[in-house]
């Protein structure tokens, strides 16, 4: 199946072919079958959206190369994602789940958790992203005693300040209050804005419609497969 | 019984012993790592630099060397559990069983005397006061400097460190060498002190570390500091008075074998209260 998505020019994501199995009590289970997506381009802004078990976590755990056994092609960046280093792919992309633990480090403060995660960053852009995100004041606590709304905001201003080319969002919202909800969706607007391709895995329909943005396309994932 | 004299000698295996107890703290608690091997290395590092210190009689090359020995062990755990994927608790054990060999091969008898090197209980109490705030002092600026702060991340999650494209493996490596490297310095201390070094100096080291430790997270103010600074301040604090207590014990006519069942209690009741007063935290 081919899901056309006409976005503006430079392809940072494009899957072909792509199919995924997996052993489960001694029979094959097809994850994903034939799951083909044109390409996604810079600063665009794709929806993901489906029934559980369709395969949408799948296929981002594909793209980050955390599943490497399947068919088919995932193309970062013009180049086969089989042939980019698992570092260079840290610098394509990131990807904060709706676990709100996994994108941040327990024992690590606020500060040092932008200091493990971030490269060549001054202390002022630091200092500015947790304003930005209203965690400034919480500069000093450790991630472990953050609510896990500030800790989503957290990792989405790691992504910021990581400049990744595609920001991969596995229902990151799913925890979070309106208020927390309202800040990270204005902090992913301002990533789209200067240039990253985000591809958003949501259940929220509400959301997708009132989410007023250039560029916005659905893929559907259906009650089965794609 | 001798207060005075109790307390000065509990100060001074204290300080001997700071350093495996902030070893052990270091990977425990900062990394989230019981790395059990440290009882191995605070073993190696005694038998090293006596051998060492035998043959070249120079503190200066025994003393990096016996720890450095000892990050190589360190590192193996670490190897061991992150390339190999064996649990961390058995990947202690089977570098404290290699040790084993190691040391027997090593010392080339039971045990190797030290006393020809017979240094004043003054100046060995001075030096390792001056040591063991100088390995406090690197601890805390190792481990809050940014490639601390990657160790540190890597350990604790190191799902997140990888896809960070941080080299999660080797982090963990040089985190292991340099706690290793710290137990090691305790067995060069215990070495000196004792006059000898022997394959059996490790034993009850760990349980040891583990009281004195359970000991310092109670006496010092958790909410006032910094992790890192009160993990350093509960290593140092719970070192010194579990070696107070353990002296003030053996005035009391207590068998000194016994007090490793006390050294068991205390780590039960300390930890099993620490979890209590403290939601979702592991012992």
């Amino acid at each position: 199946m081919k899901l056309a998505m006409n976005y503006n020019n430079t392809p940072i994501l494009s899957v072909k072919d792509l199919t995924v199995t997996y052993n489960k009590y001694g029979s094959t289970v097809k994850a994903l079958d034939n799951l083909s997506i044109e390409p996604i381009q810079q600063g665009s802004w794709a929806f993901l959206t489906g029934s559980n078990g369709s395969g949408k976590s799948t296929l981002f755990k594909a793209i980050t190369k955390d599943i490497t056994n399947y068919s088919g092609t995932i193309e970062l960046n013009g180049t086969d994602i089989k042939k980019i280093s698992s570092k260079r792919l840290s610098e394509l992309v990131f990807l904060i789940s709706q676990n709100p633990l996994a994108c941040t480090v327990d024992e690590l403060t606020v500060w040092e958790n932008l200091l493990f995660a971030t490269n060549g960053t001054t202390k002022e852009e630091l200092e500015e992203s947790l304003k930005q995100s209203g965690l400034l004041q919480h500069k000093n606590h450790i991630a472990k005693n953050l609510s896990g709304g500030q800790r989503q905001l957290l990792a989405l201003q790691i992504a910021r300040l990581r400049k990744v080319k595609l920001l991969l969002l596995d229902e990151p919202f799913a925890a979070l209050d309106p208020e927390n909800a309202d800040k990270g969706l204005k902090i992913i607007k301002e990533l789209q804005i200067s240039g990253t391709a985000i591809f958003f895995i949501t259940h929220d329909l509400e959301l997708i419609s009132n989410t007023d943005i250039e560029h916005k396309k659905i893929v559907l994932f259906g009650n089965d497969k794609i | 019984m001798d207060i005075l004299n109790a307390i000065e000698s509990g100060f001074t295996q204290g300080i001997i012993f700071y350093p495996i107890v902030l070893s052990l703290a270091l990977s425990y608690r900062l990394l989230k790592f019981p790395d059990i091997s440290i009882e191995g290395t605070f073993a190696l590092g005694g038998a090293a630099f006596g051998v060492i210190l035998s043959n070249t009689n120079s503190y200066f090359v025994a003393i990096p060397a016996a720890m450095f020995f000892a990050a190589i062990a360190g590192s193996v755990t670490a190897l061991l559990h992150h390339y190999l994927r064996i649990n961390k608790f058995l990947a202690g054990i089977i570098v404290i069983t290699a040790l084993y060999s190691v040391i027997v091969r090593l010392i080339g008898g039971s045990n190797i005397s030290l006393l020809k090197f017979n240094l004043s209980a003054s100046y060995l109490q001075i030096t390792y006061i001056v040591a063991s705030i100088l390995i406090s002092l690197i601890a805390y600026f190792f481990y809050s400097s940014k490639n601390g702060i990657k160790i540190r991340g890597a350990a604790i999650n190191p799902t997140l460190s990888k896809s960070l494209g941080h080299n999660t493996g080797l982090l963990l490596v040089i985190g292991l060498a340099f706690n290793n490297a710290l137990a090691a310095l305790s067995g060069v201390y215990f070495s000196l002190d004792a006059g000898f070094s022997d394959l059996k100096i490790g034993q009850g080291t760990l349980i040891v570390a583990l009281a004195a430790l359970a000991i310092g997270e109670r006496l010092v103010p958790k909410s006032k500091v910094s992790i890192l600074l009160y993990i350093i301040l509960s290593a140092a604090v719970g070192s010194i008075f579990y070696q107070i207590l353990w002296a003030f014990a053996l005035q009391l006519n207590i068998q000194a074998s016994d007090l490793k069942i006390l050294s068991a209690i205390i780590v039960v009741t300390l930890f099993v209260f620490k979890r209590r007063n403290e939601t979702g935290d592991e012992l």
